[in-house]
């Protein structure tokens, strides 16, 4: 098979759509999106080798709006979409983009088996502690005692910690950026797409139409950014886990944890000559292995 | 052959049957086993035959009897005449229970065992060198069978494994030459000896699983995404051990949920995959069968049915999930739900599933059961050769080149309904496809005038698809002769048991056809019609207890089968209780 020219975008304006968005304005999702389209941006990414994988939620639309190859899947399953395409094609970027009720509540089980199975792909969660498609129930991210349309007398739970379930289900990248602060955000998307393994990104997100609680204004009195705070060692598993736990007057912004291991490609002996894709369908010794059974 | 389960009964079955097969036998092998690993109740039955065998039996003629429980529940089965090889110095039972013709081979399994410095379990070897000699062959067989097993682990493995064999061979040769004694009474020799077959024609010895994993294999699979769940998990295994050999991944998933969004995936990516499980895995995979159906991404994946509802029986075999595969999933869409009949049509139908899922963009569904799944079959070598992979519409990367830049649309409206796919990776085919309908170019659509267009597109393949021949060729065939006083209507696993009953019946003067249908989806309407319309007398035979086909073969011709033989107890309908009915109905 012939090799692909590399296509190199020439302005970032290269990667709009023109499709019609259905986000609410104000919404967090805008400072994703730009955030991933910057990064995409800047990394010089061709973007006919690049994938974007959502599940479904508001902003699992994103596909739609970036001029990549996209796939809006179903709610929870991007993950295991988005892998097997890993698998098949490892020489594309993958990205995954889906909410908190997508990654943390449907598909927890699936987050957390990618985590430890280190893909090198970049896993971004708009996370705004509510659902919003479906118009204001509660999520796992809720704080406890949060009110929805579900929850009228409050939650019950308390609220996953995504960061502590990715790092301790072994995740070598992850990371917490905020919607309302873009060019940090990019900056995290950009070191986790550079980052060889499974890069978790919890995007704080505000939905500023049925989360009248944790605003734009809730994150700014409290966020801080990590790689200001001395002494903090993102390579110290115990220090990130203690991290992750927090949650309250402060949430902390930035690279939580990192770790080098080989993806799960890197051990694949299958794949060390070519994609799964490059091999032709018809060039099988079928008749070797026929001799097995006579 | 039968014993405790975790003593490898099902090891020793198929030993015996390549042993036969390798000697130019027919064999069929069925196994039952209770969902456990240890201490159940396990028989591995093999019955040989000079000519083809498609069915198992209820009648034994060596009974490889390891513990009590096996004179219990196999002994009455013992044919006129039958011979049980058992260990009398561990064993003991009261003959009286058994036919007085029952021949009785009384080896000291543990002793010869023990004397020759061998583990316990090895006594299996000594039972399978002592069944040899009763059924009549030249250790020679059992020798070659060793080395070929062993030979990997040196000869030492080799000689020890033959000198256990062979004490069991001749220990049976050195008492038994004069005859066995009788449980009635006095002595007789074993009839049913068989020899082997000179210069037979090489066969191989396959499971219907083995059948659908090495069809997937010719077919170019690269990728696969399973979760085990007995009775198709020997499928992931054959595809695991042959990832480096043949550059194949096999990822066993979290949960059947992944697996099939995997599988679909890697699809999309432009690699062959497939995905297998039964029904309580595949009713998780419901959820993404229609992500493949709107995607129209490529899809191969076997159900294997056991008996239900939930968890049911777990090992044993039905054929009730025929209405559940034909409409899992939300919504409406095209799928092909394909009904092979034995290992024959496993191995050739997974070759023709993998290129209907690409030339039709669509899912194709392929069902066996545990009966046929892990059986054991002889037949001729798989005729691969001819194979040729269509891809259908699918873009190349050097045609993807010419495309000029935003011009392509992934879900272009076509006469067929087919449109060119471009793989994620080519140049100039940028595309987002959803799950959400959409326009022709993947983005989001939810117009009226738009949504009647893509679901007529989606189901024009069908109607595509309905029109071409293979429907006709592929979809149903008639077994016997044109004209006959009953025809039987059967599929999957049926087959065999109901071919061998036909044959019998027909032999005997009787005029009996088989209407076997090999497609749920799309329906073989018109040569169903045809044949039914025709039949003088119809019986329906079917492994469920609401008759699921009759019900289908209604809903698509509009003729009702109410004679039925139903059987739902989790056990294979075999060949002498369908000629029992069939010498009723034509009596």
């Amino acid at each position: 098979m012939s090799e692909k020219p590399l296509k190199i975008l020439e302005k970032m304006t290269d990667l709009d759509t023109g499709s019609p968005c259905n986000w609410c304005p104000g919404c967090g999702d805008f400072g994703i999106l730009v955030a991933l389209k910057q990064a995409l941006f800047e990394l010089k990414i061709d973007p006919e080798n690049t994938m974007i994988v959502s599940g479904i939620g508001c902003g699992s639309q994103a596909p739609h709006l970036i001029k990549v190859y996209g796939f809006h899947s179903l709610h929870g399953r991007a993950l295991p979409v988005a892998t097997a395409m890993k698998m098949a094609n490892h020489k594309m970027n993958v990205i995954v983009i889906g909410g908190d009720g997508d990654g943390y509540g449907i598909g927890m089980a699936h987050f957390i088996h990618t985590a430890r199975r280190n893909f090198d792909i970049t896993y971004i969660v708009q996370n705004n502690q509510v659902y919003g498609l479906t118009k204001g129930q509660t999520s796992p991210t809720s704080d406890k005692g949060f009110k929805t349309k579900s929850t009228p007398e409050g939650v019950l739970e308390i609220a996953i910690r995504p960061l502590g379930v990715s790092i301790v289900a072994g995740a070598t990248f992850a990371a917490r950026g905020f919607a309302g602060d873009v060019m940090h955000l990019k900056d995290l998307i950009k070191q986790g797409i550079q980052h060889k393994g499974f890069s978790h990104i919890d995007a704080l997100q505000p939905c500023v139409t049925f989360n009248k609680v944790n605003t734009y204004q809730w994150y700014q009195q409290r966020i801080y950014k990590l790689e200001k705070e001395e002494g903090y060692d993102p390579t110290n598993r115990a220090m990130a886990l203690q991290k992750a736990e927090e949650w309250g007057d402060r949430i902390a912004v930035g690279v939580y944890y990192k770790e080098e291991r080989p993806t799960y490609i890197d051990e694949l002996p299958q794949l060390k000559d070519k994609a799964l894709v490059d091999y032709d369908p018809a060039d099988v010794d079928f008749a070797a292995t026929l001799q097995n059974y006579f | 052959m039968a014993g405790e389960a975790g003593y490898g009964i099902s090891t020793m079955g198929a030993t015996f049957a390549r042993i036969c097969t390798r000697a130019g036998l027919f064999v069929h092998g069925y196994g039952e086993y209770p969902s456990l690993i240890r201490g159940g109740h396990n028989t591995a039955g093999v019955r040989v035959a000079y000519e083809p065998v498609t069915s198992h039996s209820d009648k034994i003629d060596i009974l490889l009897a390891l513990n009590h429980n096996s004179i219990a529940f196999q002994g009455p089965e013992m044919a006129p005449g039958a011979v049980v090889i058992y260990d009398g110095e561990s064993l003991v039972w009261d003959v009286k229970t058994v036919d007085a013709s029952v021949r009785l081979c009384d080896v000291p399994l543990a002793r010869l065992t023990k004397e020759l410095g061998a583990d316990r379990v090895m006594r299996n070897t000594v039972a399978l060198g002592a069944s040899m000699a009763v059924f009549g062959f030249e250790f020679t067989h059992m020798e070659e069978m060793l080395q070929r097993t062993f030979g990997r682990k040196g000869a030492e493995v080799v000689t020890h494994n033959v000198n256990v064999a062979k004490a069991g061979y001749d220990f049976v040769v050195a008492n038994f030459a004069a005859g066995f004694p009788l449980a009635g009474g006095g002595t007789g020799m074993f009839e049913k000896k068989m020899h082997p077959v000179a210069d037979a024609p090489k066969r191989i010895l396959v499971t219907g699983n083995d059948a659908l994993a090495l069809g997937a294999l010719k077919a170019g699979v690269k990728f696969m995404s399973a979760y085990p769940m007995t009775p198709v998990t020997s499928v992931m295994l054959s595809l695991a051990s042959w990832g480096t050999k043949h550059n194949i991944v096999m990822k066993q998933t979290e949960d059947e949920l992944a697996a099939m969004n995997m599988a679909i995936g890697a699809s999309y990516m432009g690699v062959r995959s497939l995905t297998a499980s039964s029904g309580g895995g595949f009713a998780l995979m419901g959820e993404a069968i229609g992500m493949a159906a709107i995607t129209e991404t490529p899809l191969v994946a076997i159900e294997g049915q056991r008996p239900g509802p939930s968890t049911g029986l777990p090992t044993w075999t039905d054929q009730a999930d025929l209405r559940f595969v034909m409409h899992a999933s939300q919504g409406e869409f095209p799928r092909m739900v394909l009904l092979p009949g034995d290992v024959d049509e496993s191995f050739d139908m997974m070759l023709k599933a993998f290129n209907w899922a690409d030339k039709y963009q669509m899912v194709v569904l392929v069902m066996t059961d545990k009966y046929m799944g892990e059986s054991l079959h002889t037949t001729a070598p798989f005729v691969h050769e001819s194979y040729v992979v269509d891809r259908g519409e699918l873009m190349s990367m050097d045609e993807a080149m010419k495309v000029v830049p935003g011009t392509y649309k992934r879900y272009q409206f076509t006469e067929n309904g087919v449109s060119r796919r471009a793989l994620p990776g080519y140049p100039n085919c940028i595309h987002a496809v959803s799950t959400d309908e959409h326009k022709e170019d993947g983005d989001l659509d939810e117009g009226s005038e738009n949504r009647i267009k893509m679901v007529d597109k989606r189901a024009r393949k069908l109607e595509v698809l309905q029109r071409e021949a293979m429907v006709a060729n592929d979809g149903a065939q008639l077994y016997g002769p044109a004209e006959a006083d009953l025809t039987i209507v059967g599929w999957g696993s049926m087959k065999g048991p109901i071919m061998e009953a036909m044959n019998t019946a027909n032999e005997n003067g009787k005029k009996v056809n088989l209407l076997q249908i090999k497609m749920a989806l799309p329906f073989p309407s018109e040569v169903v019609a045809k044949v039914l319309s025709g039949a003088k007398k119809t019986l329906l035979v079917e492994n469920n207890s609401m008759a699921q086909m009759a019900g289908v073969v209604r809903e698509f011709t509009g003729i009702a089968i109410p004679n039925q033989m139903l059987r739902y107890d989790g056990r294979p309908l075999h060949s002498a209780e369908i000629l029992a009915r069939i010498n009723t109905e034509l009596a």
